[in-house]
């Protein structure tokens, strides 16, 4: 038979995950770290019903069985076992009912209650191949996974769906956990930029085209691959003709804007981080270095979070908590901020620490670390400069705010396409009395770092940065506001920086200028 | 001169005449211009600030990412 039907449960599961490896045992699965979050995440997807398709080639999985696993002396199987979730209860005759039309389960139902896939890899450890899975549930709104993407899965002639990210675990043989991350970004921009997706294999021999810098501590070898180090991460996204963006991650309020910023415009991207482990007292023993896929966020409805030093408030800082592909733990896992000290909170922007999925006290310890996003060539003008451009805006408005009684202006940043913003203007415009027109008919650039002055959730001025100019140029397209007492101070802030000209970064002066001369004739 | 190319704007302006008058008088006021002088100075001390903590050590850099 080329399938089995078992009803969900995590012993179940387990079973079904041992009989795809190449002779794991019950105990030996049940003791991975992932065991304990695909019950929870299962538990949280309502799963009931398991369908094994028992001859799966897996061409990430064969990719990876050619170039390697053919060539040891112990044999492996090409072919793999897919495992698919689904929310309804069935049996195997309803199953093949449903297949083979004699009724049963109708296709509609099945599809319905699709909760995606997990390709079992037939190897000893390292068993969690290609995984496609629904996300969490958006709990009310506050939950977001931007970069998701349509797969199409086809069982035994039926079309089914997921919008999910492709996850899979790494086997230290032919990917390490930076191979695997940089794999699911590469399942994001690939269907985003129109590159092709290599598997696990080709981007590890990708990056160690580009020999380590310290071969005492990292290896120059390919495979089996221990690691690789930024810069190898940096070659293989170079061999899609993306630019690796690298930007460091000083703290919680740095990693929010640039994972929100990216996240936003449907790029995933890579966190690196120390992981570690907490011993008591306040002290953490480091266990090792790690890197997932950064693909999702929860953003809190509470008050804005100000930077602490000056107080600037972004949208993202609102971010509670990360999802990450983590190899070692599963996919769409939480990392939720908290205090590097057990004693009591620092300041929430400073925060530099995620408590991680891993059972037990494991952190990610982001200080001094990296995020790296695979960038279309055009997109040309960094995030820092937008974010630096703002809070220098924001610091000018205050002089005047901080004397008044108007409320103070959260900053949404994020990367954005000439599409997807004029769809979100129609969408969003009409209730607040902007006109569309000028917006949707004008020419834009196809990738736009948009701005949103916002205060009590409510937009006041929209500004759109040419993300593919020059930076010492204005890179201000367009910009659209709702009249109100904002358009009023940037009318006079601008008035102020002509009669007092001070020096400012040439997109605060893009944005003054554009409200030269904006206010009206007493 | 509004770069009327650039904006996408609303005529209407329902601010009050006594929060107008409280923004023009404070952007007039003698004082506005040496206040906005200092804002520019600590926005540009910060983001010096920022650009220094953002550098990540080269060894650092150069270490392979694993777990192991």
């Amino acid at each position: 038979m080329a399938f089995a039907v078992h009803p969900y449960t995590i012993s179940n599961l387990i079973q079904c995950f041992a009989n795809g490896s190449a002779g794991a045992s019950h105990g030996q699965i049940g003791r991975k770290i992932h065991r304990n979050y695909f019950e929870e995440y299962f538990k949280e997807l309502k799963a009931k019903t398991i369908v094994v398709e028992t001859e799966y080639i897996d061409k990430d999985y064969l990719e990876d069985y050619a170039a390697y696993y053919d060539r040891c002396f112990r044999s492996y199987e090409r072919q793999t076992h897919r495992l698919h979730f689904f929310d309804m209860a069935f049996s195997s005759e309803d199953f093949d009912g449903c297949i083979t039309a004699k009724g049963g389960i109708s296709e509609q139902e099945l599809s319905a209650a699709y909760l995606g896939f997990v390709v079992v890899k037939p190897l000893p450890q390292s068993i969690i191949g290609r995984t496609c899975l629904r996300t969490y549930p958006s709990d009310g709104g506050r939950r977001h996974f931007p970069s998701l993407r349509t797969y199409e899965v086809h069982l035994f002639g039926l079309r089914l769906e997921v919008q999910s990210l492709a996850y899979q675990e790494q086997d230290t043989v032919v990917a390490a956990c930076a191979t695997s991350a940089l794999w699911s970004c590469f399942q994001g921009t690939g269907k985003l930029f129109q590159h092709q997706i290599p598997p696990p294999v080709v981007i590890t021999d990708w990056a160690a085209e580009h020999m380590p810098e310290n071969l005492v501590l990292a290896s120059a070898r390919a495979f089996p691959n221990n690691g690789l180090t930024a810069s190898q991460m940096a070659a293989a996204v170079r061999k899609l003709e993306l630019e690796p963006m690298v930007i460091s991650t000083m703290d919680r309020h740095t990693l929010n804007g640039v994972a929100y910023a990216f996240l936003k415009g449907k790029i995933p991207c890579v966190l690196a981080f120390a992981l570690r482990e907490y011993e008591g007292d306040d002290r953490f023993s480091f266990v090792g270095l790690h890197a997932v896929a950064i693909t999702g966020y929860s953003l809190s409805d509470g008050p804005a979070l100000p930077q602490r030093t000056t107080g600037f408030q972004l949208r993202a800082a609102r971010i509670d908590r990360l999802y990450a592909h983590d190899d070692q733990a599963g996919p769409f896992a939480r990392m939720t901020w908290c205090s590097s000290s057990m004693a009591g909170p620092s300041h929430s922007s400073d925060m530099t620490m995620l408590k991680t999925s891993w059972p037990g006290e494991m952190f990610a310890d982001i200080h001094n670390r990296f995020v790296m996003i695979p960038l279309y060539h055009k997109i040309r003008i960094p995030y820092a400069e937008i974010h630096s451009a703002i809070l220098w805006l924001d610091t000018l408005i205050e002089e005047f705010r901080a004397d008044s009684d108007v409320p103070r202006v959260e900053w949404d940043i994020f990367l954005t396409n000439a599409s997807d913003y004029k769809a979100s203007a129609r969408a969003e415009y009409p209730a607040l009395g902007i006109p569309l027109h000028d917006t949707l008919y004008k020419s834009l650039p196809r990738f736009m770092w948009r701005v949103i002055m916002r205060t009590e959730d409510e937009i006041q001025v929209d500004l759109l940065f040419d993300a593919t100019g020059i930076a010492q140029h204005d890179l201000l397209v367009h910009r659209a506001s709702r009249g109100r007492i904002y358009d009023l101070i940037l009318g006079h802030l601008s008035n102020a920086y002509t009669k007092h000209p001070v020096e400012v970064p040439p997109q605060v002066e893009a944005v003054l200028n554009s409200f030269a001369g904006a206010l009206p004739k007493p | 001169m509004v770069n009327n190319q650039l904006v996408a704007f609303v005529p209407a302006q329902p601010v009050s005449a006594a929060d107008r008058e409280a923004v023009a008088r404070w952007f007039q006021s003698e004082h506005a211009g040496r206040q906005l002088a200092e804002a520019a100075a600590f926005a540009r001390g910060v983001i010096e600030e920022f650009n220094r903590a953002s550098v990540i050590p080269p060894e650092e850099l150069n270490r392979p990412i694993t777990l192991a």
